[in-house]
């Protein structure tokens, strides 16, 4: 996959990562430390209009491709009575498959959503900037392979007001990080 | 006045569906478009498009004398929506019970 920077952030201003540590939630700026040298330089950040930091909006309005925009969303079900959780990373144009692969690898009866002040209160990070970057030690974070593999892609910063783009690379390089085939379900194909 | 009161009975079959069209439509519109994904069902605009094309169905009946039959294909339609889609949306958004 052979893409110029330009091409996928579009009019995302961005600047290097490690130069405005104020455009980072806390938990962000701490993985981003505990990254390696040479992965860090890697990732920027853009400031962006808070209001368009949902994936549909931020994608239309900064003309960004949404195959170049990653989500995050957190899951979480039972099991024996205690909670597991875990970040799933897929591309904008799949949804995460919760009730099949995700459901296996957290080895629980039913796997959902997390309410989202559960997702908010847990992870440190405001709704709709969850990033995979600095979720609490030990959920595993489940990374699309599609995602793993791209030069950058566009995910949350831990806040509304920016973005971060970043290789696969240092997704992959995370705590807890696992690289999932098929995590991601296509629906722009037609599918029964 | 009596022989009429099954034709009452379904006027009020007829307008009541309505009502419940509207409100399937409306509630397959508030929820997060891959938690249809994740709870194994048709994608959010495919369901956008089923309720509000049986809503369409419902109403067609109230002006449409000898519609019967599409109001029994709308009503099925946002029957499935109300008692199979929903409880399953709304479930794999909610996060585990405690």
């Amino acid at each position: 996959m052979v893409t110029s920077l330009d091409s996928i952030t579009g009019r995302l201003k961005l600047r290097p990562a490690r130069d405005v540590p104020e455009l980072l939630a806390e938990p962000v700026r701490v993985a981003l430390t505990a990254l390696p040298d040479q992965l860090v330089a890697r990732c920027s950040v853009a400031e962006i209009d808070p209001a368009l930091a949902d994936t549909a909006a931020l994608c239309e309005h900064y003309q960004v491709p949404l195959q170049a925009s990653a989500n995050c969303v957190v899951v979480s079900g039972k099991r024996g009575g205690t909670p597991r959780w875990a970040g799933c990373v897929v591309l904008a144009t799949t949804r995460a498959d919760v009730n099949g692969v995700v459901r296996r690898r957290l080895d629980v009866r039913k796997a959902s959503f997390a309410a989202q002040d559960e997702a908010v209160g847990r992870t440190g990070m405001e709704y709709g900037g969850i990033t995979p970057l600095g979720l609490p030690a030990g959920w595993p974070v489940l990374v699309d392979a599609a995602v793993a593999t791209a030069d950058a892609v566009v995910v949350g910063s831990g806040l509304r007001r920016s973005k971060l783009v970043v290789p696969g690379a240092v997704l992959v390089a995370l705590p807890g990080a696992e690289v999932v085939e098929d995590l991601g379900m296509s629906f722009t194909p037609p599918r029964a | 006045m009596l022989e009429s009161l099954d034709l009452w009975v379904f006027q009020i079959l007829y307008w009541a569906a309505v009502p419940v069209g509207i409100f399937a439509f409306i509630h397959a519109a508030f929820q997060r478009a891959d938690a249809y994904t994740a709870a194994d069902k048709l994608t959010k605009p495919a369901w956008l498009g089923i309720t509000g094309g049986a809503c369409a169905l419902l109403l067609l009946n109230l002006v449409v004398p000898g519609s019967m039959l599409f109001y029994l294909i709308g009503l099925v339609a946002v029957l499935v929506y109300i008692v199979d889609v929903k409880p399953a949306v709304t479930e794999v958004q909610r996060g585990p019970r405690w």
